[in-house]
Parts: C-alpha cells; sequence; structure tokens
C-alpha cells in the first residue's frame, strides 16, 4: 500500500487512460444500474437506524471529541488550531477507512448478482465509493463550520481542496480495487486490513503534530499517502499556504500508482473471481 | 449466420489451489507431500448454432454442466477453451429467485433487476406497471423482499426479464416457476418472445415441455456433449436412459445409429421383425429395426423388471448385430432423419407384415 511516487512511468500512464476510456464508455451503458445500486448502498446502510444519514456525521464527529478530549491536553498544547488540526487527520482518513473497507467486501457481497447476470464487477465498488463520497461531503460540511468557528479565514485557496479529495477518491478506488479481489482469494485479508488500518492510522498523524519529531524524520511520513492528503488539507486551511508543485506530482504518483496496480489486479483475477464466491 | 455460435467450450473448474485451501493449508499440505490440484471439467468440447426463432433445449441428468454452459453463453463466465461468439442482446434468466436483495422493497428489487438487464429508466417507468400486474404483485408493491414467497419471487424475476424483446433468451428452469394459471401465461408470452425473433435456449427437466417448445435438442452428460439435434427423438432416447431401459452407451450407439443409410428400415419390436431383419441381413441388405413406439414422460414403456416376453430370447438371437433402436415411432424418426432408408416394412407383432416403399 505504501505507494513508490518513483514507479509512475509513461507505460502504466497510456494503460491507464486507455482503460479509463472504455470504463467512461461502459459506465454510461450502466449508467441506471449504478444509480440503483447506489441507491440500495445508501438504503441498506441506515435501515433500522433511527438517526440515519445523521450517523454519517455524527460518527466522526463522537470520534473527534474523544479524540479532543484524550489528547488536546496531551500532544496539542503547542499547537494552534488543534482541534482543526484533528479534524482534518480525522477527516480524511475516515474518508480512507470508509472507502476501503467498505469496497473491500463489494465482490463478495454481490456474488449472488454477478454470478446470475452479466454485469461489470467494478460498478458495485464505485458505488460503495460513491456512498462514502457522499457521506465524505457531509463531514467536510460540518468541517468548514468547525473551520468557521474557530476563526480561520476562508479564502480562495480553499479551492486547492478539490484537487485532494479527486485524488483521494481515486486512490481509494484503487486501493479497493486491490482489496477487494485479495479478499475474494484470501479472506485473511479483512483481519490484516484491520491491524493495518490502525497501523496506518497512527501513522498518519492524525492527533499529534509531526512537529514533535527531528527534522529528518519528518520527511518520512511522507511515504505513507494518506498523511500525504492530510497534510495537504493542513496546509491549506490552517496555514493558509498552496502546496508546492512537487508536493502535488507526489498525490498524483501515489494515486497512479495505486490504480494502476489495482486495475491490473482487477483484470487479471476478473474472470476468476466467479470460481471463489 | 447464426445469432449464438458455441464452438468446442470446455470449462474446467479447480480445486484445492492456493486460493482456494488458503495459506496455512497450503503450506500444510506442501510440508506433508500432500498439495494436489484436482481440476473438473464441467463442460467440455460443447458445441452447437443457433439461428433466429429456434429454441434449444438442453436436457441431462444434474450435474451435466448445463448452468454451467449457459454462464459461459450469457458471457458470465469465460470459457476455459473454445469461444462463444453472439450476436444482438442476450437476456438470461438464470436461478431466478436469488440474486434479488432480501432487504429491498419489491419496487426497489424490481428497479435494480431491470437495471441489471440493461433497462433503461425510462423504460422501467414505463413497463413497471405491467411487470407488476403480469406478476400478480399489486399488492406487495411496497413490502420487504424477503416477505415474498418463492412463487412470488420467480414470477416477479420472469415477469421483469420477459418485458424485453432480446435476441437470445436464455431459460434455466424458469418455466416451472408459479402456479398452474401463471405457468400458462409465462409460457404464453415465451412463445410471443420466441415468435419476435429470439433465438432461445431452454434447460428444462420437464421432457414434455421440451417436446412442446424447442426445435432441437442438447444433450449433455457430465460435461460431455452426447448428442444435438431432433427433438422428438433425443428426448425418447433420453427418456429411455431416464427410465433406465438404455445405457448411456447405448443411446450413443443409437443415435449415431440413426445417422447411417440403410437398405431397409423394420418397424416393429417382436419375433417378427426379428425374423424379417434376419432374413433381409443374410441377402447382404442393410437394415434397422426401431420398435414402434414412442417414448413419452410418463409412458409406461418397458421396464427395467419385467418379466421377458417368451419370444425375446429368441427375437434378440435373430437381431444380434442387427442396429435396433428401441422407444421411436416410424412419425417421429422419418420426420427426424426422412432419407435414412430405401423401404420401409411394418412388421406386426401377430405376424402380419406389411411392405412400404
Amino acid at each position: 500500500m505504501s505507494a513508490n511516487p518513483t514507479a509512475g512511468g509513461k507505460k502504466p500512464g497510456l494503460v491507464k487512460r486507455l482503460g479509463l476510456a472504455r470504463t467512461a464508455k461502459t459506465l454510461k451503458r450502466y449508467q441506471f444500474l449504478f444509480e440503483e445500486l447506489v441507491k440500495r448502498d445508501f438504503k441498506k446502510k441506515y435501515k433500522r437506524t433511527v438517526l440515519g444519514m445523521g450517523w454519517s456525521v455524527l460518527a466522526p464527529l463522537l470520534q473527534l471529541l474523544v479524540m479532543a478530549m484524550v489528547f488536546t491536553r496531551l500532544l496539542g498544547r503547542d499547537t494552534p488550531h488543534f482541534v482543526i488540526y484533528m479534524f482534518c487527520g480525522n477527516l480524511v482518513f475516515t474518508f480512507f477507512k470508509d472507502a476501503t473497507k467498505g469496497g473491500m467486501g463489494t465482490i463478495m457481497e454481490n456474488a449472488g448478482i454477478f454470478t446470475k447476470v452479466n454485469v461489470p464487477k467494478y460498478l458495485f465498488l464505485l458505488s460503495r465509493n460513491v456512498q462514502a463520497l457522499i457521506n465524505f461531503g457531509l463531514i467536510l460540511i460540518v468541517f468548514f463550520v468547525f473551520v468557521a468557528f474557530d476563526g480561520l479565514p476562508f479564502t480562495w485557496k480553499f479551492l486547492c481542496l478539490i484537487y485532494p479529495i479527486c485524488g483521494l477518491t481515486i486512490f481509494n478506488i484503487g486501493v479497493g480495487l486491490i482489496l477487494s479481489a485479495l479478499y475474494v482469494f484470501f479472506r485473511d485479508t479483512q483481519y490484516l486490513y484491520d491491524v493495518f488500518t490502525q497501523l496506518l492510522m497512527y501513522m498518519s498523524a492524525i492527533f499529534y503534530p509531526v512537529t514533535r519529531f527531528p527534522e529528518q524524520y519528518q520527511r518520512l511520513f511522507l511515504i505513507n499517502p494518506v498523511y500525504v492528503f492530510i497534510r495537504y488539507f493542513r496546509l491549506i486551511v490552517i496555514d493558509s499556504a498552496v502546496p508546492s508543485f512537487a508536493y502535488h506530482m507526489l498525490i498524483l504518483a501515489d494515486v497512479a500508482v495505486v490504480l494502476v496496480i489495482g486495475c491490473a489486479i482487477y483484470k487479471k483475477c476478473n474472470t476468476e473471481f466467479l470460481y471463489y464466491v | 449466420m447464426s445469432i449464438l455460435e458455441v464452438r468446442d467450450v470446455s470449462i474446467r473448474y479447480i480445486s484445492g489451489d492456493f486460493k482456494n485451501i488458503g495459506l496455512k493449508e497450503y503450506v500444510m499440505r506442501r510440508l506433508t507431500h500432500n498439495y494436489h490440484v484436482q481440476e473438473f471439467w464441467a463442460d467440455k468440447n460443447v458445441s452447437f448454432t443457433l439461428d433466429k426463432g429456434e429454441m434449444l433445449g438442453i436436457i441431462g441428468s444434474n450435474g451435466a454442466g448445463k448452468s454451467t454452459l449457459l454462464k459461459a453463453v450469457s458471457g458470465i463466465m469465460e470459457p476455459t477453451e473454445g469461444t462463444v461468439k453472439r450476436k444482438g442482446n442476450i437476456a438470461a434468466l438464470l436461478e431466478l429467485a436469488s440474486g434479488f436483495d432480501k432487504e429491498l422493497t419489491v419496487r426497489e428489487n424490481t428497479y435494480l433487476r431491470g437495471a441489471m438487464l440493461g433497462y433503461t429508466r425510462k423504460f422501467m417507468d414505463d413497463a413497471y406497471d405491467e411487470i407488476i400486474r403480469f406478476a400478480e404483485l399489486e399488492d406487495f408493491q411496497d413490502r420487504p423482499f424477503k416477505q415474498l414467497s418463492s412463487g412470488m419471487k420467480s414470477r416477479l424475476a420472469f415477469s421483469i426479464a420477459s418485458m424485453v424483446q432480446p435476441d437470445i433468451l436464455i431459460l434455466d428452469e424458469v418455466l416451472s416457476v408459479g402456479d398452474g394459471a401463471f405457468r400458462a401465461r409465462s409460457e404464453a408470452k415465451m412463445r410471443q418472445i420466441i415468435a419476435g425473433g429470439a433465438a432461445t435456449i431452454l434447460v428444462s427437466h420437464s421432457l414434455t415441455q421440451v417436446r412442446q417448445l424447442c426445435t432441437k435438442v442438447l444433450w449433455l452428460h457430465k460435461g460431455q456433449q452426447i448428442a444435438l439435434g431432433d427433438t422428438a427423438v433425443l428426448c425418447s432416447l433420453y427418456q429411455q436412459f431416464l427410465d433406465k431401459t438404455l445405457k448411456l452407451d447405448g443411446a450413443k450407439k443409437a443415435w449415431e445409429q440413426l445417422h447411417g443409410h440403410y437398405d431397409c428400415l423394420i418397424v416393429g419390436a417382436g419375433l417378427s421383425a426379428a425374423t424379417i431383419a434376419r432374413e433381409i441381413a443374410n441377402q447382404g441388405d442393410t437394415c434397422l429395426i426401431i420398435d414402434g413406439r414412442d417414448m413419452q414422460e410418463g409412458h409406461p414403456g418397458k421396464k427395467k423388471n419385467d418379466p421377458p416376453a417368451p419370444d425375446d430370447e429368441r427375437a434378440r438371437e435373430l437381431r444380434k448385430g442387427i442396429p435396433t433402436v428401441t422407444g421411436l415411432s416410424y412419425e417421429t424418426l422419418a420426420n427426424a432423419f426422412p432419407d435414412i432408408a430405401d423401404k420401409v416394412i411394418y412388421a406386426e407383432p401377430i405376424g402380419g407384415a406389411g411392405i412400404e416403399t
């Protein structure tokens, strides 16, 4: 998962572009199915809950509250806007975790459908990602409310956030492609991934400032793509600074590598899933 | 040009490989030198073509590879070997009642299934009422799907799938859903679709249905293609195979023999037919004996444990070396193989024989 930013060469880029054009065509053909799947995922997620979609917002807020109570005193005394700092981390990480963990099971869960009807299996993954994206959007709104309350200025630079949001969405799809394929063949994936996300959470500097580490170690955090996204948010929102061009390229490389690996695995295994579900 | 062309399709299942047994088992078996990958051919070298307006029935006992073959035809599965060429859109109704989401309502499921079958939203909006009416589920539209009976589920699935005018329609055990009244209506609907120029594949365990609907039949057994051809003849042979009066080899041989050309065709199973056949054979002419009774589903026929008729032993002695096919009437045979023989002899059991050229 820790993508190597140097491996985004020419060839995969071309493969990706070709694949995307075809995918776009298929998506158009299956647009109706896609909409219905998104609808289904939503209905199923909030079935029999009193608050319904409210939970999408409430759950991360409660999490944030807990973190604020525990860590503000401990770790964040010297960091300005520490709640927003944590919220940035939580926001991005929740989106990542929500989308990828949900995406992991999509092929298995929909086995009943694609073993009977010939539909592209990645539709299920995309639909789950759309759901995660909408959830993310809701939390993002709350996030901006928090930002306003904290007295941070809204500037045109906030528009730059579109870049990491798009990047993260595609990154999640890429990871989802890898995980959903692995999960069909190795059910152990879900347990391993739980451990992995836990580790990743601690390594993403969500509730502690990176500045507590020596300068040379701070750069190591950039190996973790999730941290790269989190830092982008923090730079824009808290520091009101647009990251460098190289930083944008780092995100692009991370996304490209994961997506290409995901597509390759998916393409290779596409016809095999049927035998193992 | 055929609308559907299946050539030498083979499908292999693998079990016991790394992905199947998991890492722990894999290491354990490797260490104990017990690691084997088993392969299983669900279908082996199956070929057929289908034209517009034709209906192919696939028969065969459980595990014959029928459903797997349909999955390859409908594109859900890639054949391990061989090719499937299809023209036009395809609607596959496989194991109907499954694949619905039991948490969603009937309405939501209808739309979802319609979307899966490639309908547009506009089409579904227009057709929705008709679908519900055809499935007789007007009072259940907003009920959760899990509250429906299995018959209702199948009825809904059939109604949705039959809305479209597909070029290729695949039906796996779907005409036997619902009660009598619905069955009659679904068959009528089916005929309407077929008449509209669709090529249809029907998998059914009801031979009566296959006889009524299909224009040709594919017989599979344990993945092997036993025969492909005339409905009445193959249904008759298959019925005898089911009744255990005919072994698989016997059926294969009979099917082969029916493709030959003979100087003389003798209709009748008794001693007189055998005597005539022996005489003709001794003259050096070739002949084929059929026993003149069509073997239908529910036909009493000759059972394995029936006591042998007194003359049976002698008749069998006389028939030795002469091709004999049981369970076929002359009409059925002549319909399927009009050029099989130059002349026909009716050998009545009592002894009176008639000759027809």
